[in-house]
């Protein structure tokens, strides 16, 4: 055998052919390793055995290397992969810690200690998981399906619920995983949610209704200075009219518009501007206001559970306009969008949808988000559908 | 009020259709080697308010620039592949950008696998990649909803990573870079700069 730097190591090879059971000999056309098998006697060429050599010096490593990396149910290029040392902060990563938190009491004994698991029986995906920027432990867990009041019987917080007010978020402190900070009670499921552009804790949530909803928790982490309540807040949230409700289908996105509160007077108070999509493609501009702006024509209503603002504010949700998507939409582009009748999606249809019995609508927006340096502008992605290619995320102004 | 789109991010089909409006030929309006599909997701970097990153229905991902029409950078699926077992119809669930430093972004797919890309490093794949469904031991064969959130962390030396595999909740403390650094970056930024030149190109 010749190496690559030119030195023949026939001892190597007689090594390599002991470990195989034979031995190396020579023949004509070139030097054969040969061993032998129970019955029979193989021959290879040793242009195969470097290429074997080569093939399996990965696995050779990864047998060398500690245990620790699991090479027993990973593939050679999966190993080799994944040790790559080209991030060493991220490889140091730690292992994953379950937040896996019950609230108190707890009814239904749980299969395993998790962060929402109130009955075994239904699964409980969390459908959005978004951070506070400001408040940097806190984030809001949105429930793909409520928490019914038989769940927190005996607790104090039971009588607070009924049908038409069940728990459809969760809010966390990662510092505290035993207890949530506060369940957020809504009739309706929640789609989506976002903080508070400003230094206050607070959150707008839409439903799938059409619903916008805010809950102001800054009471609550001045409250709880320690930051770990026995039993969790169970709020109420602030709602938009909902005898005038802009949306009619599932709210899609929930988007801070930045640049309306820049100021610096606006860290501490409530004042904000959001946008809202909704599935069939209608937008709205929402100002979310402290009371002493008072408004008129303002019409909000409060679902009477424990206290849903702080004390001493009175936020109310105004819608400042609306438009469509399909009016920005080019003609080359916009194919059949641009006829298509706005659809009413009621909560009762997307639970007909879920069962298959008509088959789940898809939404005609599958991505939405204000420009942070521009909030002023969005950008979309429209879905699919039976008769239009999918047309490309685009940006406009609103 | 405007309402004209100022930009289009095409995929292919859409630039066909637009290329066939305007009665120009498909092929010579398509990059090579584009592949765009559909957007499910999308995320603004947060020290670059213009470039934003963009999950697939397919599960692969590009990054954008908002002046720019086509992509800087697209992976497609296979690249994930390589990586984890991912397969071909596994969309990107959720994707989001360091919120401690700027060349770093997660991509979670809807299976559990969780994908840092590092731009300064290595745009080519990612440079770390772990399989929640092994880790933390959910059955791949029917994967729960999977949501991902990224926190500065309590510390300026860690962010903390969030990721919702149906109904739980898990959480790793991420470490990142001690102090930030201008030099970090600047680098990031010239390559970006170098990225789009040899797009226009």
């Amino acid at each position: 055998m010749q190496f690559a730097n030119g030195i023949d190591d026939t001892d190597f090879e007689n090594l390599i052919a002991k470990s195989l059971q034979g031995k190396v000999c020579n023949r004509k056309g070139g030097q054969l390793a040969t061993w032998s098998g129970a019955k029979t006697s193989t021959y290879v060429k040793h242009e195969l055995l470097l290429r074997f050599l080569h093939r399996v010096s990965a696995t050779c490593m990864a047998l060398i290397r500690p245990h620790t990396e699991e090479p027993d149910d990973a593939t050679v290029e999966h190993n080799a992969i994944r040790s790559q040392p080209s991030n060493p902060p991220l490889h140091e990563a730690g292992p994953w810690a379950k937040l896996c938190k019950s609230p108190k009491p707890e009814p239904v004994p749980c299969p395993e200690r998790m962060l929402v698991c109130f009955t075994s029986r239904k699964c409980r995906s969390v459908t959005k998981l978004i951070f506070s920027r400001t408040h940097t432990s806190i984030f809001i867990a949105l429930l793909q399906e409520p928490l019914r009041p038989n769940y927190f019987h005996p607790s104090k917080a039971a009588p607070l619920l009924d049908d038409k007010n069940s728990v459809q978020a969760t809010i966390w402190d990662v510092r505290h995983p035993d207890t949530p900070v506060a369940l957020l009670c809504e009739e309706s499921v929640l789609t989506c949610a976002c903080f508070a552009p400003s230094g206050t804790l607070c959150v707008v949530a839409g439903s799938a209704t059409g619903l916008i909803i805010l809950w102001d928790l800054s009471m609550v982490v001045t409250s709880r200075p320690d930051g770990h309540p026995e039993e969790p807040f169970m709020m109420g949230g602030v709602i938009s009219n909902p005898q005038e409700t802009v949306h009619k289908s599932t709210i899609l996105e929930l988007c801070p518009m930045l640049s309306s509160c820049t100021s610096p007077i606006h860290d501490k108070c409530l004042t904000f501007q959001l946008l809202s999509v909704d599935d069939c493609g209608l937008l709205a501009i929402w100002l979310v206001a402290d009371s002493p702006l008072n408004i008129e024509g303002v019409v909000a209503h409060t679902i009477d559970t424990m206290n849903a603002t702080a004390p001493g504010r009175d936020p109310r949700l105004i819608c400042l306009r609306s438009l469509t998507v399909w009016s920005s939409v080019p003609t080359t582009l916009g194919g059949s969008f641009g006829q298509s009748p706005a659809r009413e999606r009621t909560e009762s249809h997307l639970k007909i949808s879920k069962d298959n019995e008509f088959g789940p609508l898809p939404p005609c927006i599958s991505a939405f988000a204000t420009l942070p340096g521009r909030s002023d502008e969005y950008l979309v992605s429209l879905s699919e559908n039976s008769y239009c290619p999918p047309p490309p995320p685009y940006r406009t102004v609103v | 009020m405007t309402t004209e789109p100022r930009i289009l991010f095409p995929s292919t089909t859409s630039m066909k259709k637009v290329a066939k409006a305007y009665q120009a030929s498909p092929q010579s309006t398509l990059p090579d080697g584009f592949s765009g599909t559909r957007a499910v997701c999308l995320d603004f970097s947060p020290f670059f308010k213009e470039l934003c990153v963009v999950g697939q229905l397919d599960g692969g991902c590009r990054v954008h620039h908002i002046n720019l029409a086509t992509p800087l950078i697209t992976w497609p699926y296979y690249v994930f592949s390589r990586c984890t077992a991912l397969n071909a119809t596994c969309v990107v669930s959720d994707l989001k950008w360091s919120p401690n430093v700027p060349n770093i972004f997660f991509v979670l797919h809807a299976n559990g696998d969780l994908h840092a890309f590092d731009l300064n490093r290595h745009d080519s794949a990612p440079v770390y990649s772990c399989a929640l469904s092994a880790e933390v031991g959910f059955s791949e064969s029917s994967p729960p909803l999977t949501k991902m959130a990224i926190s500065r962390g309590l510390s300026n030396a860690t962010e903390l990573v969030l990721i919702s595999s149906g109904e739980t909740i898990f959480k790793r403390a991420m470490p990142t870079v001690n102090e930030f650094k201008e030099r970090d970056l600047g680098e990031f930024l010239d390559r970006l700069i170098t990225l789009a030149g040899s797009r226009s190109d």
